[in-house]
């Protein structure tokens, strides 16, 4: 079996959670034993038995692969459909149904993503919030859907819990609008407690980024930039006393269950996607934003972390992802063939 | 300067016209000594000065380059939206305006209209290619550039030969090209054509009815399947009565231009692109059924030997120091 991994959206533009699911779950992959290329796009010559396309293929690209007889299967991240309430996704799913329904417009409505992902041979997704997305929303088959969770590297997998000893909470990930971090700094320096984030800005002139530096004063906004080290990022994480973030949106989120190896207990936000995965072992902010109650909730969070354990969630490899992973394509291709 | 080049439509699932404009472009800007890479998506390292894009370019990443410190030059080829008629492009123009003005914003950026405005420039095949990227996308006409496709050398020094009686039709076999369509036309007209290309899929059931004809036919339609050699090719073109070309859209044939560089005469589709393009210089077939198609190649077919030689297209070699002059002035600012 020879999978080629594509994907829009060039490394270079962005670093986070796509490209290390991207990058991790080639290498898992490959530790399965399925051959593993990135798609050259220019290379004509190039063969595989299917195409993994990480984010949201065009529905010419699907008729050209349904056409070449290769099987497409796609993962997008549903970060903010997932977290809309079931009211909302039937709503959209039903306003999306109506205005395919309307006998003119076809070549417009291909260029929508809206009948794409049933058009894909298969669809893998994290999150059960999100095969809901493409349940509710997109009508797409069950049988077209799996669900497949996101690995953790064995540097944090082999972390084991810390002392927890530093004093302060951890935020890691991009500083970026969608992860509220200047808000989640207010709300530190509001709260009077201590929060180290980590990460790194898109670009160093972004606007978010400067006033995220502003709020720096490494007393209760601490910051260390992104380090590439996973070694150094869990000693960082082991080292915290709990973990925070208050992203707008998220699904799986690598960097909270990085933090849970680590054996950290979580502050996140009151989202599907931290209820499928957290549950109730996790603390949760009801509201997104600065405000009296989100206040409350992080001083409470930061008196209590000491005695509260990581979540008891189930934390898989990306080995085991891949073999999952591994599983669905065997199952698309023997479709294929039976076809 | 360092360009990288990017699309969104892998070469493994769509040879024609669009690959040879890609792969010749970078083989092109290298020989003029300009640095020319495809975009590796998955590498956090690769960087450039521009990023060349074949196809519209999603909005957000436009933005996510100029970020970067990059220039973003756009060339996406608008044959379907280039042979629309005139009413429903300004159906369309009434669409995206009340889109963006109306609609939730998610729906409107969910088709990039707005990456013509953002992209620090434009490249059109042709003149109508730039009228359409103004007027239906709102692209600053200051930015557009007008750069054609080019053809290989090959095609211009292959030797002449005496013309033959089969016309010459190079194109892949799918609905859009109107092969079959041709096809029953020839027929019709006994006219001999030779269609030369591949199908995307062997199992494609348009590729299929016309293999089934092209097969029942053998005296009016030859088909072998593609011609990879170029030189081969060109001998084809050189030898040919002359070439067709009835699809339904077109942003810039390059087969029409490899034929033209062969000095073979052209009948093209009567769409807006082959006016702009080769304006008197071909003869035009509307697109009709076959009654009239099948008249229109007759007609063509006893005036071909006659016709005088199309205009000479331009090299890629020519094609890239058009390009570098685009890449110059948007680095200039």
């Amino acid at each position: 079996m020879k999978v080629l991994i594509d994907c829009p959206v060039p490394a270079m533009f962005t670093h986070g959670g796509t490209q290390i699911q991207i990058e991790q779950t080639k290498a898992g992959l490959e530790a399965a034993g399925v051959e593993v290329e990135f798609l050259r796009w220019w290379d004509h010559a190039q063969r595989g038995d299917l195409v993994h396309f990480f984010s949201t293929a065009s529905n010419a690209y699907l008729n050209l692969a349904r056409a070449a007889g290769t099987p497409v299967v796609m993962t997008n991240l549903f970060t903010d459909a997932c977290n809309r309430s079931a009211a909302r996704l039937r709503r959209q799913g039903w306003l999306m149904q109506a205005a395919l329904k309307i006998p003119f417009g076809n070549q417009l409505k291909g260029q929508l993503n809206w009948r794409t992902y049933g058009n894909a041979t298969h669809n893998v997704v994290g999150l059960e919030c999100e095969k809901n997305v493409l349940e509710t929303v997109y009508r797409v088959p069950v049988e077209k859907i799996s669900i497949v969770p996101l690995g953790l590297s064995e540097n944090y997998l082999r972390a084991g819990h810390g002392r927890r000893e530093a004093g302060h909470l951890i935020c890691t990930g991009t500083i970026t609008q969608r992860k509220n971090c200047v808000e989640l700094a207010e709300l530190a320096r509001a709260a009077e407690v201590p929060i180290l984030f980590v990460g790194k800005p898109y670009q160093p002139d972004d606007p978010y980024w400067l006033r995220f530096e502003k709020l720096i004063d490494q007393r209760f906004v601490k910051y260390k930039t992104h380090t590439e080290s996973e070694i150094e990022m869990a000693g960082l994480l082991k080292a915290s006393r709990g973990f925070a973030l208050m992203s707008q949106f998220e699904n799986w989120c690598l960097s909270a269950h990085e933090a849970v190896a680590c054996g950290l207990p979580v502050l996140v936000p009151d989202q599907n996607w931290s209820r499928e995965r957290f549950g109730d072992a996790a603390r949760y902010f009801k509201t997104i934003g600065f405000n009296a109650d989100n206040v409350n909730r992080l001083k409470s969070f930061y008196a209590e972390a000491p005695t509260l354990p990581a979540p008891a969630i189930k934390l898989h490899s990306w080995l085991e992802a891949a073999q999952e992973l591994k599983k669905v394509y065997a199952q698309v291709l023997a479709r294929k063939s039976a076809a | 300067m360092k360009i990288i080049l990017d699309c969104h439509v892998p070469a493994m699932l769509a040879h024609g016209g669009a690959q040879i404009q890609i792969e010749q472009t970078q083989r092109a800007l290298s020989a003029i000594g300009i640095e020319a890479e495809f975009m590796r998506w998955w590498d956090t390292r690769q960087a450039g000065d521009v990023i060349h894009f074949f196809g519209r370019m999603p909005a957000d990443q436009v933005r996510f380059a100029q970020k970067k410190g990059m220039k973003v030059v756009m060339a996406e080829l608008l044959t379907a939206s280039g042979s629309q008629t005139a009413v429903q492009r300004l159906a369309r123009r009434a669409f995206r305006w009340t889109a963006e003005n109306f609609a939730p914003r998610g729906l409107a950026a969910a088709f990039h209209w707005e990456s013509y405005r953002l992209a620090d420039a434009c490249v059109a095949l042709t003149a109508w290619e730039k009228h359409l990227m103004a007027s239906k996308f709102g692209a600053d006409a200051g930015k557009i550039f007008v750069v054609p496709n080019g053809v290989e050398e090959i095609f211009f020094q292959s030797p002449k030969t005496a013309r033959g009686e089969w016309l010459v039709c190079t194109a892949t076999i799918t609905e859009r090209k109107r092969v079959l369509e041709l096809a029953h036309a020839a027929v019709a007209a006994q006219t001999p054509v030779w269609i030369i290309g591949q199908a995307y899929g062997g199992n494609d059931p348009y590729a299929q009815k016309f293999f089934a004809f092209a097969k029942q036919n053998p005296k009016f339609i030859r088909y072998d399947g593609g011609v990879s050699d170029r030189v081969e090719l060109a001998k084809i073109y050189r030898a040919a009565r002359g070439f067709v070309l009835l699809s339904a859209m077109e942003s810039l044939s390059l087969s029409a231009l490899e034929a033209a560089a062969c000095g073979c005469p052209l009948l093209l589709g009567d769409l807006p692109w082959a006016h702009s393009v080769f304006g008197a210089q071909a003869t035009y077939c509307p697109l009709a059924g076959v009654a009239a198609t099948a008249a229109a190649l007759r007609k063509y077919y006893d005036i071909a030997p006659t016709l005088p030689p199309p205009p000479r297209p331009a090299t890629w070699r020519e094609v890239a120091e058009q390009l570098k002059s685009v890449y110059e002035k948007v680095l200039a600012g």
